[in-house]
């Protein structure tokens, strides 16, 4: 890592910032139920598409630790509305081959010559691009469904409690 | 048996050595790769051709030979008389059997703690003269080693490197000189271009870029400034024999992106500066920014073409700038001829008919934050184009990427980054990259080839219609240099950081490469 280039004092002011960031005030611990939000987590097939503790798939984000990544908040936007932040390395795209189907999936892979896709059913194609006529990118879309208004407001309670409750290995 | 291996022996000593001569008409053994770009003009142009259009489809790899270094392999290898050079980071050397990219001996170098780069431990490569190979290390030293063992002859130190001062650039073997460039402008070096006696390691001239105080151009600095001016010289430059020119790229101003304290053009910052190679004097120069605070620098590769220009024959250079305009410059004189840009660009609102540029203050780096386009890794850098004959189009590997710059203090401190802004990427943008073909002589693009990143890969042409460049993914490819269209790819498992070379071994055409952290060669199969 280069050097930061900043004075002394703008330094201090970035390390006083980093630390900060480690105790974003917790809200009140949500009025959810994090056993029960389990539940509603294996009911609603979120591990076809997340992981916890190495179980799941992968078209979605890792959930192992996102308690100790992500904010309850944080966590609630993501589930009520996941287009609102589509989260880095999980690009939503098109692609029609020259010959077979169309698919819809998350971006795996890219460079100049080739494309790995992950389908919604988690199955994994590689493609050259000079075999495609087709590939679009669709940035800020998730081809997670909007949980809003699929739970009731007790279950998304706790959902996020439980979502909240995952640390990781300690 | 005995006999033979005596033969092959004596064979080795006596070809291994390669004389002033043989670099100056290295057009004449296109078999052999003498120096930094090829040869003195540094159109990095292979006129082999056994690779063609036609087979390169075919081409496969041949061998790999594994650097083992976590840091960022940047070499562009020589390769003479059945054996391959290149430096291995931060500034060990190898040399490798061509047959079998097996190494024959490696020089490595201890360093001391605390070495200071801006921008990884990289070395770019060797040079030879007589029975030397030189290399610039990250500790600014230039050293000689004996091309048979790779033991060391001589170790001199050029600079301080806890000041900041670090070479990465291969230095450049001329008449029975060795000239050697500095890099360490995010730091407040005062930037020279060196040369040294290849026999000796004692220092012929320094050329200070930074012009001292009662000397020409120091006026250009405002009060004290120019004692930590930058302007380094980290990029191989290339030589006109008939003129007897020296041509070398410099560098950004220190600090890289404040201004104010520096009020004037800041001579010799950002130019391409024309040199008698004997005694370092200064024979032209020409600043493509005056004042900059985008660090732009000039470090890239001058390419010399002879042409008619306009109707009229005339020694060129060719500069595809890091502040996206082509240059087109008269080599003798130092005039300027033309700038047309080759890549998105928002800092000059014009160049003028002189060649300065009309600047945009809007991209004055400030509090609220300036979009500049280029960024600071630039439209074009320290990777090489080519130019062919065949096509008469000259290839640039492009970035295109812009940045916010935010304004910081920038107190000068010896050893400590000295750049004065800090940035960020431009939000919902993803940056991109192209390979390019100009026309030679008025930078117009004839076409492009698309590239999924900013590329960090040299280019080379050959006359079998060929153009070679490489991918922060890892791919390693062919294009026909006529219409740009895809021949041929590899795909290597590492980013590419280097320029590609091609040679000939046991009659063979071979392409070589560094890649992640190996070299590799490429050939038809058999």
């Amino acid at each position: 890592m280069p050097g930061a280039g900043m004075t002394i004092p703008e330094t201090w002011r970035v390390v006083a910032y980093v630390k900060s960031l480690g105790r974003i005030p917790q809200p009140a611990a949500t009025s959810g139920n994090s056993a029960r939000g389990e539940q509603v987590y294996a009911a609603n097939g979120c591990a076809g598409c997340h992981t916890i503790q190495g179980r799941g798939g992968a078209l979605g984000p890792d959930l192992t630790d996102v308690g100790a990544r992500r904010s309850s908040q944080h966590l609630r936007a993501s589930v009520v509305e996941p287009e609102a932040e589509v989260a880095d390395g999980f690009l939503q795209v098109r692609v029609t081959p020259r010959s077979g189907p169309r698919i819809v999936g998350v971006r795996v892979n890219e460079d100049t010559f080739a494309i790995q896709v992950r389908d919604l059913a988690g199955n994994l194609h590689s493609y050259w691009k000079a075999d495609l006529t087709d590939l679009q990118k669709d940035r800020g879309k998730s081809p997670m469904p909007a949980y809003g208004g699929k739970l009731s407001s007790s279950e998304l309670d706790d959902l996020i409690a439980y979502l909240a409750s995952l640390e990781g290995a300690r | 048996m005995k006999t033979a291996l005596l033969l092959w022996g004596t064979a080795l000593s006596l070809a291994a050595q390669v004389p002033y001569e043989r670099i100056l008409n290295a057009a004449r053994e296109p078999g052999n790769w003498l120096t930094y770009s090829g040869t003195y003009g540094a159109q990095r142009y292979s006129t082999l051709n056994q690779i063609t259009r036609e087979n390169v489809g075919r081409l496969r790899a041949a061998w790999n030979y594994q650097v083992g270094s976590r840091h960022k392999v940047e070499t562009s290898p020589l390769v003479f008389d059945g054996l391959m050079y290149i430096s291995e980071p931060p500034s060990d050397v190898t040399a490798l059997d061509l047959k079998t990219g097996r190494p024959i001996w490696t020089y490595r170098r201890t360093l001391p703690a605390g070495v200071i780069a801006c921008c990884g431990q990289v070395n770019r490569g060797v040079a030879v003269l007589d029975d030397q190979l030189f290399v610039g290390t990250i500790d600014a030293h230039i050293v000689a080693l004996d091309l048979k063992t790779g033991r060391v002859r001589w170790d001199v130190e050029v600079a301080d490197y806890k000041q900041a001062y670090s070479i990465t650039a291969a230095p450049l073997a001329l008449k029975d000189k060795i000239i050697v460039g500095i890099a360490g402008a995010e730091y407040g070096i005062r930037g020279f271009l060196d040369a040294y006696d290849a026999k000796t390691g004692k220092r012929v001239w320094r050329f200070w870029t930074v012009p001292g105080s009662g000397e020409p151009g120091n006026k250009t600095w405002a009060g004290d400034s120019w004692k930590m001016g930058g302007a380094p010289t980290w990029v191989t430059g290339a030589y006109d024999p008939a003129a007897d020119l020296l041509y070398w790229g410099t560098g950004n101003p220190s600090p890289d992106f404040v201004g104010d304290t520096r009020a004037g053009d800041n001579l010799y910052s950002d130019c391409v500066i024309a040199l008698d190679p004997d005694t370092g004097k200064l024979k032209w120069h020409f600043q493509f920014v005056p004042h900059d605070v985008n660090d732009m620098d000039a470090n890239q590769i001058p390419v010399l073409l002879d042409a008619v220009y306009k109707g009229t024959p005339r020694k060129l250079m060719l500069f595809a700038n890091r502040n996206a305009f082509y240059y087109v410059l008269d080599r003798i004189t130092g005039e300027f001829l033309s700038a047309t840009p080759f890549a998105r660009q928002n800092w000059a609102k014009a160049i003028d008919a002189r060649g300065r540029p009309v600047p945009n203050p809007e991209t004055v780096p400030n509090l609220k934050g300036a979009v500049v386009y280029p960024d600071d890794d630039g439209s074009a850098n320290w990777f090489s184009p080519s130019y062919s004959p065949q096509t008469n189009l000259f290839y640039q590997n492009v970035r295109e990427k812009g940045q916010i710059y935010f304004r910081t203090d920038a107190a000068y401190e010896s050893g400590r980054m000295f750049t004065g802004a800090a940035h960020r990427g431009v939000a919902g943008e993803e940056p991109w990259g192209a390979l390019r073909a100009l026309d030679a002589l008025t930078g117009e693009k004839r076409w492009e080839f698309r590239l999924q990143t900013p590329p960090w890969s040299g280019v080379m042409a050959t006359a079998g219609g060929l153009v070679f460049s490489g991918t922060m993914e890892g791919d390693f490819f062919a294009l026909d240099a006529v219409s740009g269209k895809v021949l041929w790819r590899f795909q290597t498992g590492g980013a590419i950081w280097a320029n590609p070379i091609s040679y000939l071994s046991e009659g063979k055409q071979y392409v070589a490469i560094a890649a992640g952290s190996s070299l590799m060669a490429f050939a038809l199969p058999e």
